[in-house]
């Protein structure tokens, strides 16, 4: 069965997930990280979820311009991954990438209205509410319709991306480019490289923007979004959905495979796309003048998501992939093998700050099958549970505030959604000791046995 | 002086392994110049290295890998599962140098 999984199944996942496409949108994605943290900073400073800190910060007047750092940052996710989609296809197939990402940049730029309605206040939405806003005695200005930008645009700009890197690659693969005599600077020539093919691709993409607009009166931005990125958000934020992405990850740990990189590589973008979504929701409704406590409650009712990227960090694989924490305290003070108390030594640090290769291979877990069942039922139980709770409103919805994935739990918890998430990710950490424990006592008891063997 | 670069993930579970290595090349006498990186990024470390290792956790990249290591001229294999698990620096040294053919 193992030699099955190895041998067949899993080189049949990893050839995709190692196609081009999704190793350029998985790296691609990355480019846009260190904005989102920054962002989400400036976005947990002016909404603070303490009264008296929030009033502080208020009174420095320094709000606006903490939003403005914030729709600066965290809200341009979309254009930026569209830049490092296709960058990171020329990247690996060899080519020039920074023509290929400004290109793409172009191409996004034209998928999305170059429009906003002004009716006194912005018109959100595609052209038809710009249009409305219009109808209703606004008027229409030139502007980069911001709603776009984010995460409504984000599956268009991968879109945009993937195919700017494909045609890209494929005309200076077959040299069709302007060719420099000898003599001319590399960086002059350089600078000609993406000149025809940026040509074919811009013009390509104005041609199926002026389509959907005659033909539909819409741009190809909402097309994508209604008709792909709605259904596949859906898709990934149900119980049962969710869950897979839990049992997989696990599972690929087991047979050595970075179970979170392979999984994220088809979750990230719906769990990206979700977060800047509530985000979106989250800054409308304050800006309707409700408080941020309001806000957060409304999400569910507004269109929110339980599964996103900011979700998955205090849940998915605090303590490492697996919730491992429960299994390094058992180590640390249980173990009486020489084995198991050097690898709790060795993942109590790391195990902190989420971060568990040495249990995964030292225990070992990979490939143990004495280990498999706690290594695969805790992080589907913790994270059904923290769905859950979710659903039924104990824990709030996220709203854009996020963390990097090596904050520690209980601290990441705590910054994401409040104390409920510390107090869950706590009871978790309890809770995984208890289903580690059996298993690793019997692990520890054969390891003292083969050790006193061996003495 | 050993050149030698670990490729993982994100590059950090490696770090670990990194101090580990270092003081068991200094407690044998070895210069060592010892870094980690995401795997990602193999192709941009790879100028005057001279063994290029990888993660068990990333070994499924390993083919791919070994080819953009080849170009450069780099050995490059994937550090055994145990060595990795239990941060033994001098196994994972001896089997740098081993692959370094030094």
């Amino acid at each position: 069965m193992g030699d099955f999984i190895q041998n067949t199944i899993l080189p049949a996942f990893m050839k995709f997930v190692n196609t081009r496409g999704v190793r350029a949108i998985k790296d691609g994605m990355m480019y846009s990280m260190p904005l989102i943290i920054v962002g989400a900073v400036y976005l947990l400073l002016f909404q603070l979820p303490l009264e008296s800190a929030a009033n502080f910060i208020t009174s420095l007047g320094i709000v606006p311009f903490l939003a403005h750092g914030y729709t600066s940052t965290f809200q341009i996710t979309a254009l930026v991954t569209a830049v490092g989609v296709a960058y990171t296809w020329a990247k690996n197939e060899g080519w020039e990438p920074l023509s290929a990402g400004v290109i793409s940049m172009a191409v996004f730029l034209i998928f999305i209205p170059d429009y906003v309605g002004v009716t006194g206040e912005m018109a959100e939405g595609g052209l038809a509410a710009v249009d409305s806003a219009t109808a209703a005695g606004g008027i229409t200005v030139a502007g980069l319709n911001k709603t776009w930008l984010a995460g409504q645009g984000l599956i268009g700009a991968m879109i945009g991306g993937l195919l700017t890197g494909l045609v890209y690659s494929a005309f200076l693969k077959k040299d069709i480019r302007i060719k420099m005599p000898e003599g001319v600077p590399d960086g002059v020539a350089a600078a000609f490289t993406g000149l025809i093919p940026a040509a074919v691709i811009c013009t390509g993409a104005l041609v199926v923007y002026g389509l959907c607009f005659v033909i539909g009166g819409v741009t190809p931005i909402e097309l994508i979004y209604k008709y792909l990125q709605t259904p596949l958000q859906g898709l990934g934020d149900t119980l049962p959905g969710y869950l897979t992405f839990q049992f997989l990850i696990p599972l690929f740990w087991f047979f050595g495979v970075h179970g979170a990189t392979v999984v994220g590589s088809v979750a990230s973008p719906i769990a990206q796309a979700n977060q800047l979504e509530n985000a979106a929701i989250f800054q409308k409704l304050v800006d309707s003048g409700m408080s941020r406590a309001d806000a957060v409650a409304a999400l569910p009712a507004n269109g929110g998501h339980i599964f996103t990227e900011a979700f998955q960090n205090v849940f998915q694989a605090p303590t490492g992939s697996g919730w491992t924490l429960g299994l390094v305290i058992f180590m640390v003070f249980f173990a009486k093998s020489a084995q198991m108390k050097q690898v709790g030594k060795l993942g109590i640090g790391c195990g902190i700050f989420n971060i568990n290769e040495p249990v995964l291979f030292g225990t070992p877990v990979v490939l143990n099958p004495k280990m498999i069942v706690p290594f695969i039922a805790c992080p589907v139980l913790i994270n059904a549970a923290a769905y859950i709770l979710t659903d039924i409103g104990f824990i709030p919805y996220t709203m854009g505030v996020t963390v990097p994935w090596t904050t520690p739990p209980i601290l990441s918890g705590l910054i994401v959604c409040g104390w409920q998430a510390a107090l869950v990710q706590l009871a978790g950490i309890v809770a995984s000791f208890f289903i580690y424990m059996p298993f690793a006592k019997s692990l520890d008891d054969e390891y003292l046995a083969l050790e006193s063997e061996q003495a | 002086m050993l050149t030698i670069r670990l490729f993982c993930a994100a590059g950090m579970s490696t770090s670990l392994l990194v101090r580990k290595m270092e003081e068991a090349a200094a407690a044998e006498g070895t210069e060592v110049d010892i870094i980690a990186y995401p795997v990602g990024e193999m192709d941009q470390h790879l100028a005057g290295v001279d063994v290029a290792l990888l993660g068990p956790q990333v070994g499924y990249m390993k083919a791919q890998m070994q080819k953009t290591a080849a170009a450069a001229g780099v050995p490059c294999d994937v550090i055994p599962m145990a060595d990795y698990g239990m941060v033994n620096g001098k196994n994972v040294l001896a089997f740098a140098k081993k692959l370094a053919n030094k």
